[in-house]
């Protein structure tokens, strides 16, 4: 817990501590940094309106609660699986449509089992469809041979850590 | 993902209608302007606030140390990838991401796989190995602060919105090695069909 708490003190000290002895000028990358974050922003706005936009309309819809009732059914804890299952869903996909799955599960509890879950799984592991089709298209590249097994191997595995994690840590 | 995106809304739509939830769904559609409002709000200045204070580590070199410092695993995962200049712009990726720095990553991704073509030995439109390594190594997604959940847990009153971070690295480090072990697994020599 106390590693969770000292990380980001931490690396802020060092990062300055850095620029004085480099004499580098800490403020004005601060806020060249931001510039960049500011421009990223511009990029991500409309996509982010969209898949809040879908998030909604699914939550609203109801559709998902009752596929969480249906497989509720099996399972205990039905409240976890609804809210889980999109989420481990939709990372793969889109970076964004899971980010906002994440605002609208942590927004009623911060620091619910939920949330946290939600958290580990957006934390374990990146948008894999995203990030392969952009990489092999600027090369051209049509036969992907294994890539996307191996790499939605590798999502299972994180986002299951990360369901494991957080039932027997934080539960 | 445009599909997708297209499938999900008249899904659930149709979904609300036939069950005669018409009024939630209106009433979901309208709120969606507020929704986004708010959530834009911490995403834009999370955002913002973070790339600024990753810079002043790209600034002070520690991002450059890093990615020195973790060459010799590409020459691990990568035997036979000898080109320096590819091996130079996949580090900086991998470590740029690291730090969030997603913007700082994909030039130096690009061009990274750029080189991986040019060295490639694989017929036209085929993947070679170092590429198909080098996006499970990417898409693993290895981030040391994961700042916008933080930044979204800390909005809604979080008492620990860190709490999660340490179980988070792990299990992406996790992820990562398996996704390269899948990888060594499921390669076989690549063969045309005809």
């Amino acid at each position: 817990m106390i590693v969770s708490i000292l990380i980001i003190p931490i690396l802020l000290i060092i990062a300055l501590i850095l620029a004085i002895i480099k004499k580098k000028d800490a403020f004005s990358a601060f806020c060249s940094g931001s510039l960049e974050g500011l421009k990223l922003c511009k990029e991500i706005i409309p996509s982010v309106i969209a898949m809040i936009c879908a998030v909604v309309i699914l939550k609203s819809s109801g559709l998902i609660e009752d596929i969480g009732k249906v497989i509720g059914k099996a399972f205990t804890n039905s409240d976890f699986i609804t809210n889980i299952v999109p989420m481990a869903f939709f990372r793969p996909i889109s970076g964004n449509a899971s980010l906002a799955i994440l605002n609208s599960v942590c927004k009623t509890g911060p620091d619910s089992l939920e949330c946290i879950t939600a958290s580990l799984i957006q934390g374990s592991t990146d948008t894999t469809f995203y990030v392969i089709a952009l990489y092999f298209s600027s090369i051209k590249i049509t036969k992907w041979r294994h890539t996307l097994k191996a790499a939605l191997f590798a999502d299972f595995i994180g986002i299951a850590l990360a369901i494991i994690f957080a039932l027997v840590i934080f539960n | 993902m445009g599909k997708i995106w297209a499938f999900l809304i008249v899904i659930a739509s149709s979904y609300a209608l036939i069950m005669g939830r018409s009024e939630q769904l209106l009433d979901g559609i309208l709120s969606i302007p507020n929704e986004a409002f708010s959530f834009l709000i911490i995403v834009l200045s999370s955002t913002i606030f973070w790339t600024g204070f990753m810079y002043i580590f790209k600034e002070v070199g520690i991002i450059d140390f890093i990615s020195l410092a973790i060459k010799p695993i590409f020459k691990l995962i990568m035997p036979n990838l000898k080109d320096q200049e590819a091996i130079n712009y996949l580090a900086m990726n991998i470590t740029a991401n690291m730090f969030g720095l997603g913007f700082a990553a994909t030039p130096s991704g690009l061009k990274g796989i750029k080189r991986l073509k040019e060295i490639s030995t694989m017929p036209e439109g085929v993947a070679s190995d170092e590429m198909i390594t080098f996006l499970v190594l990417n898409t693993a997604g290895v981030t040391l602060l994961p700042t916008t959940v933080i930044s979204i847990r800390k909005s809604y009153g979080s008492k620990t919105p860190t709490d999660f971070v340490l179980y988070a690295i792990i299990s992406t480090l996790a992820a990562c090695v398996f996704g390269l072990l899948a990888d060594k697994l499921l390669r076989r020599p690549y063969r045309e069909k005809s």
